[in-house]
């Protein structure tokens, strides 16, 4: 009984001390959240005086050859950046590791200039890169290109090439991210199974295959639902960089969504977008919690 | 326990303590920085007019750099002594200021004001006026007709609805042909000429593009091109608001338009890169490396030259009009900001009115902001009657334009998806992704599904 009581007590301490976290909480995310899913379900709008309950921004949307288009455009931004991310990310932590375990100059030095990427806020990479991009006067590479005797190349105003560009840009910003969780997980992986592996005559690609991505499996899952959650969310590097265009060539969820509400004023349409971007990042955050949960069973 | 609970209670208390305002004395931050401790005697500070005391209490929306808050040092020393100046006269209004800060501010104006909680007086973008007339106070009593007789045509027309003064348009704006007078004799009237001029120029001088114009993804894009299809007579909507510049006539000069942009592209006299030029300043990049001969531009890239090239250089320069499909037919995109009154309270609509007068809209005051501002007044009076403006050549220039056919944009509530979709359809046509007679069937169709959505709520 004694127990209990105190155990008890120690509850409603408890939830005193979590309460501002739970006020903050529903105040910033919850309450905002549940006013754009009505927005969603209503024919709310700037113009417009009554507010009436409707799935028709939902059958608007879904109608929209525009919205598919986007969508499309999204995925495949999103897919190329995911893999590439993982893909370098991976080679630059394993090439730092190796350097590290070797006693080699400069890993510390690679870590650093590829986290720097990552420190750079999104706005200013959109800013560097369209420097970097622009075919006008003032475009640095462009420049080097018609130094060497080559055409200049319209990285920013053809409509493929554009979203090749994007996706560049967002490779060089989020590959630092997948670099530190990968190297945080092989710097895990105990030596001695390097060292049977070796022994038993493996190579050096057998053991990246056999033992490395197999230890780092969890590791590479998380970080792929991590960045795909980011991915989708990416707006300000895009916004400064191409806006969407040219055209709706790099126009993502993220993009639509703002360009729907503040520059088209249709608010209901702007909040079904939101949901639908909301939507796909909760699936995306079901499956990590999927692998954590599986990660702790298996400790 | 108890002392834990109480430790609790506090750690709460102390984490909602900056949402109450609450630091030991009322200080403000101005947008530099600045921090002041305002005191009774303190009538003028970024934030705030007049004595915290005075009775009558107005609550004004306004951009930044039109306010107190901005960062040009010109505009601010301005402010400071015409709104000083106003409230030692008026010793029982005390005004608060707040920001209209990034985009979707007339949006979220518009809420406020449908709702019930806007602020008493607001700055309003011209082109979104209309949806604002319903909840604008008539301000006919504060002015008699010699007062507002001097105001530009299009203005005196967009400030009036329904026969009553909804709103006092204070600066104005317009799109010209910027053009470089040692390469060019006689500036472009029409299309053909652009094009022809175009031409000479990339085979004499490789190294300089011929024609530049906004066509990337941003209003700049409508406002510089849509005068070209203007001055063939097209609409973009109706009189009841209902898109129609696909239909009949207005297809035909659509279509005009579009094949001309995909000409000055083709014939390679304007560059493809021109969709990602998203405002009429990012032009002024290729000004200051001499790179271009022609551009579509504001009014407002006269002084943005000037400081770029020098008294020397901005002579190499001049301005004519927008040039159109034939010679006979002129327009141009005309823009500005208005003060909209929103408070029924007389008194208070008697101070404001005063205040604008004196710091913005009247003779004097519309003077003094545009010529510290850089701004185009929208009184004609003002042009003749100060030498700031009855000298200076290139004034004379952009009212002269501004005259022949200064359109502003329609404000019914389908024209930002309309100037989103076009926005789109000339990037496609420009990026050659699309021709105009797709891009334009696209736009329409993405238009009229909003609008029919838009209807049936």
């Amino acid at each position: 009984m004694k127990n209990g009581i105190e155990y008890n007590k120690k509850q409603s301490v408890l939830w005193l001390w979590v309460l501002p976290v739970v006020v903050i909480l529903l105040l910033f995310y919850i309450v905002p959240i549940v006013k754009v899913a009505l927005y969603s379900f209503s024919s709310a709008s700037f113009f417009g005086d009554k507010i009436k309950f409707t799935f028709r921004t939902y059958s608007y949307l879904l109608s929209s050859n525009t919205f598919w288009t986007m969508l499309k455009t999204t995925i495949i931004f999103v897919a190329i950046s995911v893999i590439a991310q993982i893909g370098l990310g991976f080679l630059i932590a394993f090439s730092v590791v190796e350097g590290e375990n070797r006693n080699l100059i400069g890993p510390v030095v690679v870590r650093t200039a590829v986290l720097s990427a990552w420190v750079i806020p999104g706005v200013i990479i959109g800013i560097i890169w369209k420097l970097l991009l622009s075919n006008a006067s003032y475009g640095i590479l462009n420049h080097y290109i018609s130094l060497l005797g080559f055409e200049r190349v319209n990285f920013l105003s053809s409509p493929t090439i554009a979203l090749v560009s994007v996706i560049i840009a967002n490779i060089w910003r989020g590959t630092a991210f997948s670099m530190i969780i990968l190297y945080g997980g092989l710097k895990q992986v105990p030596a001695e199974l390097y060292e049977a592996a070796e022994i038993d005559g493996a190579s050096g690609l057998q053991r990246v295959i056999r033992i490395t991505i197999p230890q780092l499996k969890q590791v590479i899952f998380i970080n792929i639902a991590l960045i795909t959650i980011y991915t989708f969310n990416t707006f300000d590097m895009i916004m400064a960089l191409t806006g969407g265009g040219p055209g709706r060539a790099t126009e993502v969820l993220s993009i639509y969504t703002y360009n729907s509400v503040f520059n088209r004023w249709a608010l209901a349409p702007g909040a079904g977008t939101a949901m639908v971007l909301l939507l796909i990042n909760l699936i995306i955050v079901i499956f990590y919690y999927r692998i954590m949960k599986v990660s702790k069973n298996n400790e | 326990m108890k002392d834990v609970k109480l430790i609790g209670f506090l750690l709460i208390i102390l984490m909602l303590l900056p949402f109450s305002g609450f630091a030991g004395g009322q200080k403000e931050k101005s947008a530099q920085g600045a921090v002041t401790t305002v005191t009774a005697s303190d009538l003028v500070t970024p934030t705030h007019i007049g004595r915290k005391d005075a009775p009558i209490s107005i609550t004004m929306s306004l951009q930044p750099h039109y306010s107190l808050q901005t960062s040009n040092p010109v505009r601010r020393k301005y402010l400071q002594e015409a709104y000083a100046e106003w409230i030692k006269k008026h010793p029982d209004v005390q005004v608060t200021f707040q920001m209209e800060a990034g985009t979707g501010a007339m949006g979220k104006l518009l809420t406020a004001v449908r709702s019930g909680t806007g602020p008493d007086v607001a700055q309003v973008d011209s082109f979104v006026l209309p949806r604002f007339y319903d909840y604008l106070e008539p301000l006919d009593s504060y002015f008699t007709p010699y007062e507002i007789s001097d105001l530009l045509p299009y203005v005196k027309k967009g400030m009036i609805h329904d026969g009553h003064i909804k709103a006092l348009w204070f600066t104005t704006d317009t799109r010209v042909l910027y053009y470089r007078k040692d390469l060019i004799s006689t500036p472009p009237r029409t299309w053909k000429d652009v094009i022809a001029i175009g031409k000479k120029l990339k085979a004499e001088h490789p190294d300089i593009i011929p024609f530049l114009y906004p066509a990337g993804r941003n209003e700049a894009t409508i406002i510089c091109l849509m005068p070209l299809f203007w001055a063939q007579g097209g609409k973009l909507v109706d009189s009841t608001g209902k898109p129609v510049f696909n239909v009949g006539k207005n297809r035909e000069y659509m279509l005009n338009l579009l094949n001309f942009l995909k000409q000055t592209v083709e014939t390679g006299i304007t560059p493809k890169r021109v969709a990602t030029i998203t405002s009429e300043a990012q032009q002024n990049q290729d000004v200051a490396a001499n790179r271009v001969a022609m551009f579509i531009g504001g009014n407002w890239q006269v002084s943005q030259i000037k400081s770029l090239l020098g008294d020397k250089g901005i002579k190499n320069w001049d301005i004519a009009l927008l040039p159109q499909k034939s010679a006979d037919i002129a327009a141009t995109g005309v823009g500005g900001w208005t003060w909209g009154v929103f408070t029924k309270d007389p008194k208070k609509q008697a101070a404001i009115v005063s205040m604008l007068n004196y710091v913005y809209f009247g003779s004097y005051g519309m003077y003094g902001w545009c010529s510290h501002a850089g701004y185009m007044p929208t009184r004609e009076n003002v042009y003749k009657e100060y030498t700031f403006y009855s000298s200076n050549p290139w004034m004379k220039k952009f009212v002269n334009i501004m005259k022949q056919g200064g359109t502003p944009r329609p404000g019914f509530p389908i024209y930002p998806t309309i100037s989103s979709e076009l926005q789109v359809a000339i990037s496609s046509v420009v990026v050659g992704n699309s021709t105009p007679e797709k891009a334009l069937d696209t736009a329409w169709k993405n238009v009229m599904e909003a609008y029919n959505n838009m209807k049936k709520k």
